[in-house]
């Protein structure tokens, strides 16, 4: 009896807009993120489509603009935050032993306000004048000068920030106060240490933004000039405070993704992770490093000779922490027993194309080097192989991992299989050809571009639309496996290992009724 | 067999983590506005 009242819940919508479970929520968060996905990948087949030869050939530059724009804050805001704040409530209560999130009300809360917060985003492009066409960095005096599409974008801002902080608090306080007994800081599972670090850095970092975006509303509508020179304000303040915000961003996007990393390979490699506290210290740098080299994204604009220095060395120094990470994966899977089910595919696959990206990163962070190639399609290149190889790559080894838990039902390996290696074929065609395009001079954020630009943009487009093709192989094989398919067991993969596989596959609607024994 | 439930103890924890972060939230978005008015 105890059972039944425990999986008793609504049914129909109020299921879902009145819930409280975190299962319920993380669902919602990944159906969000992955709709998202597809609205952002057909804006960047706009883009590529418009970039397949020289000339304005499909769209005017104006909506070309608002298309990069939106394509990077649907991306940013809407698919990857959203996707990994989805694992997060769904995998953080069943891996530490809790039976919810901490503030399950609240939790509620920070879903159900992405979904206008993203109506306001979209909706924006339809305003007169267009959406908002600064770039996603929204520099004044550009965005200063925006449409009302503009101000839809920056409301949406503050309500994506909201929701993020939201889940971030009930993150911390879920993995400080409800670890199960006998589960220390340092024995908790990586992807909820790579979270808890996380969510950290999203309190930290988004209410600047909101200061910022708060500014900047308050000079278009009143009367300010804190990015106004006219008025005695200053514009590079903006891209002070917005990249204070802006590069932590980047590591809030990748370091679940490492968590992910951490949880996959020790399965599929069938050996303990190599290295665990220095996983967790070599997180906790790259967390603080990300706080102290925001200016590296501003060499050109001009700034003492010793802050160039500074900021060049303290972004150089990241690639310690980073080095020791993925030294630590390699050292896991070597003399392993290895075998490549999908999961495994797409962790490996994802710190190979981080790593690209990495380096790629090490040379902007060069002052000199930094010169030639800011605001090239070399830098397009650069945070593609970071925040798609390595936050999307995560994400999706993530669903393959643990789908069959969540839906007691096996995926299509072949499929699966079919998945990652088209999507890694066309993820490459797409963005290896952009970094001899930006070495080559080729500027972003451009609709047309000079004739000897032409045939790696064109392995670019091909390589864009073969990537989205892919994505429908992963839409039709994860509802095949909601709806059933081969049963999972409850452990799935051989060596996996941690709270979550001691559960039924799928877990029950109400997990660790029972605080569970953790040794 | 105890019930997992969350005693007053630890709800009283998770209220006095979630007050703090809270408070950090809104020191940060003030200290943006601030660097303007101490430049």
């Amino acid at each position: 009896m105890a059972t039944a009242h425990h999986a008793d819940h609504p049914t129909g919508l109020s299921r879902w807009l009145f819930t409280t479970n975190h299962k319920d929520i993380g669902t919602l968060y990944l159906v969000f993120a992955f709709t998202m996905a597809v609205i952002g990948g057909l804006m960047s087949l706009v883009i590529r489509a418009e970039l397949w030869q020289p000339g304005l050939q499909l769209v005017d530059p104006h909506f070309f603009n608002q298309m990069t724009t939106v394509h990077a804050l649907v991306m940013i805001f809407g698919f990857a935050m959203p996707g990994f704040v989805g694992l997060a409530n769904w995998q953080i209560p069943m891996m530490i032993g809790a039976p919810d999130m901490a503030l399950p009300r609240m939790n509620n809360w920070s879903f159900w306000i992405l979904p206008f917060a993203a109506t306001l985003l979209i909706l924006g492009l339809f305003m007169p004048g267009g959406g908002p066409s600064a770039g996603w960095t929204l520099y004044p005096p550009l965005s200063a000068q925006g449409g009302i599409g503009t101000d839809f974008t920056l409301l949406s801002i503050h309500l994506l920030g909201m929701s993020s902080i939201l889940g971030s608090i009930n993150i911390i306080a879920t993995i400080l106060n409800m670890r199960a007994p006998g589960m220390t800081l340092m024995k908790m599972p990586m992807f909820v240490w790579t979270w808890l670090i996380t969510a950290f850095l999203l309190i930290a970092a988004m209410p600047v933004l909101a200061g910022a975006v708060t500014m900047l509303i308050t000079d278009r509508h009143f009367g300010t000039s804190f990015f106004d020179a006219a008025g005695g304000g200053d514009p590079v303040l903006w891209q002070h405070v917005f990249w204070f915000f802006g590069h932590p961003e980047v590591y809030i996007l990748v370091l679940p993704a490492f968590g992910v990393f951490s949880q996959i390979i020790p399965t599929f490699a069938r050996k303990q992770l190599f290295g665990y506290d220095s996983m967790v210290y070599a997180t906790a740098s790259i967390a603080f490093l990300s706080f102290i080299v925001w200016a590296h994204h501003m060499y050109t604009v001009g700034m003492p000779m010793a802050g160039e220095l500074f900021f060049m060395y303290a972004t150089m120094l990241i690639a310690v922490p980073t080095g020791v990470k993925v030294f630590n994966w390699i050292s896991t899977m070597w003399r392993g027993s290895m075998t490549f089910e999908t999961p495994m595919l797409w962790a490996i696959g994802g710190v190979f194309t981080f790593t690209i990206g990495g380096l790629s990163g090490l040379m902007l962070a060069i002052t000199p080097v930094d010169f030639q190639y800011h605001d090239t399609y070399f830098v397009v290149a650069h945070f593609h192989y970071v925040i798609f190889g390595a936050s999307v790559f995560g994400l999706f080894a993530a669903v393959y991992y643990w789908m069959p838990k969540w839906t007691g039902h096996m995926y299509n390996e072949t499929l699966g299989k079919w998945h990652f290696w088209l999507t890694m074929l066309g993820f490459t065609l797409t963005f290896f050809p952009q970094h001899f395009l930006g070495l080559a001079g080729m500027p972003r954020r451009i609709p047309d571009y000079a004739l000897q630009f032409t045939e790696f943009n064109q392995w670019s487009t091909v390589g864009a639309f073969m990537t989205i093709a892919a994505q429908f192989i992963f839409f039709y094989l994860a509802i095949k496996c909601m709806k059933g398919g081969e049963r999972a067991t409850d452990k799935v993969w051989e060596a996996a290992d941690g709270l979550e596989w001691t559960l039924s596959s799928p877990p029950p609607y109400h997990s660790f009724t029972v605080a569970p024994k953790f040794k | 067999m105890a019930e997992n439930q969350i005693d007053r103890k630890q709800r009283q924890r998770i209220h006095l983590t979630a007050g703090v972060l809270f408070l950090l939230v809104a020191l940060m978005f003030v200290s943006a506005a601030f660097l303007r008015f101490s430049a």
